[in-house]
């Protein structure tokens, strides 16, 4: 039998997209956590990664930082149960791209972030219509 | 509805590759000199702005190319989209005369439907009651019947020698012979025309020389088109739908309070089961009716709504789902002990036909549709973009159809109201779908138990195999063999010499009748039918099709005008078109699908039943559930327990079942076979 018509050929398909998608997306979820707590315990020197000036920015990088470990743990759901939570996988994946534009305008040290935001976005995405596309075709 | 309009303008037909023919139909002589007919007047469309946004995105983007040649995140946008464009283009009021519709006889219209189909629509009673008339996917003016001699050109019996004669079977390697039984059992629940008329003089089609048809001469009796009204004047013929147009399970059920009266009686007593089941026999066999519902005699042929055509494949499913209702039945006396036998059974029946109107969404589609695409479009259909399990645990997001699909959201009708159409009719002819052979095997080791050809399957015949074959080996044996696939040469021969059943040793060939039905009947040929429905139109046969021996067969048949391919032949040519034809992993045509997709959405968006009263406070809450938690995969596994290891790795159960491995099994018996399936 063509082993796409058959229910564990494709589950197993799907459970390793899904697999493949979980173990980055953790990777993601763990990076962004590290920079959110970075920016809140270490402001200044967050900031002058990022090539700005101390002390008029740190009460923005502490916030920034806030935001970053708030969205990473709204992103939880999302890992754990990433077809049945598909929306705010979605939503965070749009984001993530937002965030991307908004840092390659701002320039500087924020480019580099935009660069590694944007390439794990993209291979995030990329996953993800993976797993979307075996879990579809894992369905009757 | 929000962002709605009143009308829809897109920004026009998609511009064709060829100029459309100046006549309203240049093939066929019948619509010529004819007056252009009234059009009646359109209903208010009603399209929100989103959607309206990508109708035109999607005219725009199937100017470059077909929708299944973008990639995914395009694709399945424009399938909405073309269908928002059909909903406002392609749907044709026919009925001028709207039929009277009878007294409900003291049912609860709001929870219950009546026999015949009538009071689903509460506003217009009459809407898709059996007798309403077949509407149009196409304008009135291009489906003026074709006459002699257009009628007969190419000859259909030339095409279903020359075009469509099975050589070699043709296989479906991904589905198996249920799906092809499942789709005339749905299409037995949405339409049938009237008998031939017997009044008129028949359609002679010519034998091309050399034919060796019997008795030298083919006739067919001409489709009696409805009883024309002073309104009428101007207009092609329409005719009427002698079953429901709604998808209610009428094939089970019946059409009228008669044949409703006629399954609900217990066979072993002949009275009438006042406990709401369906007559069943001891065995958990359909009871013997002798005759088809509009009254041949046939000896052996089993009970149903509609019994004509018989097969066995749909005696399998008529028993799956008589069995299936008297499962609801007891189920529902469980949880509603106060119940009557008439509420049981009318709760039943909605039930038993949503579970069919799901797995025909959900199953069955998506199994002929067999590409990520194809899988999305019809699951978002039913769950919305949201998905199912978003669905039941949270409920619908809004009244949108594309977040939580159609069910539960308000009913529409869309430009007119709803019917069934001849051209959904037309690209249901499927028979190609049928094997010509079929052998009967015992589940638990594979072994041939009986064989049998078309003819000996059809008809009273299958009551026999059922004698001579336990229930679950034959439903084993559809299940592991396949179906034929939709493209030309592979036309079921047992259908194309056919004995007719009320008189023997008179034949017909339903290969030339299926070319000469669409004809009679005005539905557009292939080009022209393509032109309507937004889709390329081909300008050469290599266009067509992508086979060159097709390409030659075609071009000779239709004496090199492209105009005059047939719709079925140009449906089963464009199997082998890349570019324009079949979408990747589809078992049909695009031409096809795109009907099916507006058909296939207003069959739920119009029926109150699966639009604003699709609730548990209309089914029942034990009902409702019972509808989310099923599927063909749970039926089965109800009524054939025994068979669960053939089809547990199947993805699909329309996909081809696990075969028996020799050696492992102990003889079965047809009187052993112990019947499981809930109370008679
Ligand atoms: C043993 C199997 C079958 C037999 C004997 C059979 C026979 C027939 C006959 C006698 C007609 C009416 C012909 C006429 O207009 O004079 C018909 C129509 C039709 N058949 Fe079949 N058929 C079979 C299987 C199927 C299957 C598998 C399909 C798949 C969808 C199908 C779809 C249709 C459709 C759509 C029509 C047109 C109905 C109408 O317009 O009223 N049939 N068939």
């Amino acid at each position: 039998m063509n082993k796409t018509l058959s229910l564990a050929w494709t589950r197993a398909q799907a459970l390793s997209r899904r697999w493949d998608f979980q173990r980055l997306f953790l990777l993601v979820l763990t990076l962004d956590a590290l920079c959110g707590a970075a920016a809140l315990a270490e402001p200044a020197s967050t900031a002058s990664l990022l090539g700005l000036e101390a002390g008029s920015a740190t009460g923005w990088i502490q916030a920034l930082g806030g935001l970053l470990l708030l969205a990473a743990g709204l992103q939880l759901p999302g890992l754990s149960d990433p077809v049945g939570r598909r929306w705010g996988n979605l939503a965070g994946l749009l984001g993530r791209l937002v965030l991307c534009v908004l840092c390659l305008f701002l320039g500087g040290g924020f480019a580099l972030l935009a660069l590694v935001q944007g390439g794990l976005s993209l291979a995030l995405a990329v996953l993800y219509f993976q797993l979307f596309r075996a879990e579809l075709m894992s369905c009757p | 509805m929000k962002g709605a309009v009143e009308s829809l303008d897109l920004g026009g037909p998609l511009p064709q590759s060829d100029p459309p023919p100046s006549e309203p139909r240049d093939i066929g002589s019948a619509s010529a000199g004819r007056a252009r007919p009234s059009a009646p007047a359109p209903q208010p469309v009603r399209i929100p702005a989103t959607e309206r946004l990508v109708g035109w995105l999607t005219l725009r983007a199937s100017r470059i190319q077909a929708w299944h040649r973008w990639p995914f995140l395009i694709a399945v946008p424009m399938v909405v989209g073309h269908r928002t464009l059909m909903r406002v283009r392609n749907l044709t009021d026919t009925q001028t005369v709207p039929p009277p519709a009878p007294d409900p006889a003291g049912l609860d219209v709001r929870a219950a439907r009546t026999a015949d189909g009538s009071f689903n629509d509460l506003a217009k009673p009459w809407m898709g009651m059996a007798g309403a008339r077949f509407g149009r996917n196409m304008p009135l003016d291009q489906t003026f019947g074709e006459a002699p001699p257009t009628l007969f050109e190419p000859s259909p019996r030339l095409i279903s020698n020359r075009l469509l004669a099975r050589g070699a079977f043709q296989e479906v390697p991904y589905l198996n012979v249920l799906a092809a039984a499942w789709i005339q059992f749905m299409v037995h629940d949405w339409l049938s025309h009237e008998s031939g008329d017997k009044t008129a003089a028949p359609h002679e089609i010519p034998l091309p020389p050399g034919d060796d048809w019997p008795e030298g001469r083919m006739t067919v009796l001409p489709t009696k088109p409805d009883r024309r009204s002073a309104a009428d004047r101007g207009r092609p013929e329409a005719y009427a739908n002698v079953e429901t147009s709604w998808w209610d399970g009428s094939q089970i059920y019946g059409s009228s309070l008669e044949r409703q009266r006629a399954v609900r009686t217990d066979p072993e007593t002949g009275r009438f089961l006042t406990d709401g089941t369906l007559g069943l026999t001891r065995e958990g066999l359909l009871p013997l009716a002798h005759r088809t519902a509009r009254g041949k005699p046939d000896e052996n042929l089993e009970l149903a709504g509609v019994n004509g055509n018989w097969w066995i494949g749909l005696s399998v499913l008529h028993t799956l789902f008589a069995r299936e209702h008297n499962a609801i039945v007891d189920h529902l006396r469980a949880a509603y002990p106060d119940g009557s036998g008439e509420w049981l059974f009318q709760k039943a029946r909605l039930v038993n036909a949503a579970l069919t109107a799901k797995i025909h969404t959900v199953e069955w589609t998506p199994a002929l549709m067999n590409s990520p695409e194809g899988r999305m479009v019809m699951r978002g259909n039913f769950w919305g973009l949201l998905g199912e399990q978003y669905r039941r645990a949270f409920g619908r997001v809004g009244t949108g159809e594309i977040l939580s699909g159609i069910p539960g959201s308000p009913a529409e009708h869309h430009a007119a109201p709803y019917a069934m159409t001849e051209e959904f009719a037309a690209v249901y002819r499927m028979h190609s779908l049928m094997p010509d052979a079929f052998s009967f095997r015992r589940h638990a080791d594979d072994v041939e138990l009986l064989r049998r050809d078309l003819a000996k399957v059809a008809g009273g015949q299958a009551r026999e195999v059922h004698d001579r074959v336990a229930f679950d080996d034959v439903v084993y044996s559809l299940a592991t063999a396949k179906p034929g696939a939709l493209v030309l040469h592979n036309y079921p021969n047992g259908l194309r010499r056919l004995d007719r059943l009320d008189a023997s040793g008179v034949y017909f060939d339903m290969a030339a009748i299926d070319i000469l039905r669409d004809r009679e009947r005005g539905v557009p040929r292939y080009c022209a039918f393509r032109r309507h429905i937004d889709a390329h139109v081909p300008r050469t046969f290599a266009e067509l099709t992508d086979d060159p021996v097709w390409q030659a067969q075609l071009h000779e048949v239709y004496g090199g005008d492209i105009e005059k391919v047939d719709l079925l032949i140009g449906t089963l040519a464009e199997s082998r078109s890349a570019r324009y034809g079949s979408p990747p992993g589809f078992g049909f045509s695009d031409t096809a699908f795109r009907i099916f997709i507006l058909m296939a959405s207003r069959r739920l968006k119009s029926d109150r039943f699966y639009t604003e009263d699709f609730r548990p406070e209309i089914y029942t809450p034990a009902g409702f559930a019972w509808v989310q938690d099923n599927s063909l995969r749970t039926v089965l596994e109800r009524h054939c327990p025994a068979l669960h290891s053939a089809f547990a790795d199947a993805r699909n159960v329309f996909f081809p079942w696990r075969k028996g491995e020799a050696g492992t099994g102990a003889p079965s018996n047809p009187r052993e076979a112990p019947f499981v399936g809930g109370s008679r």
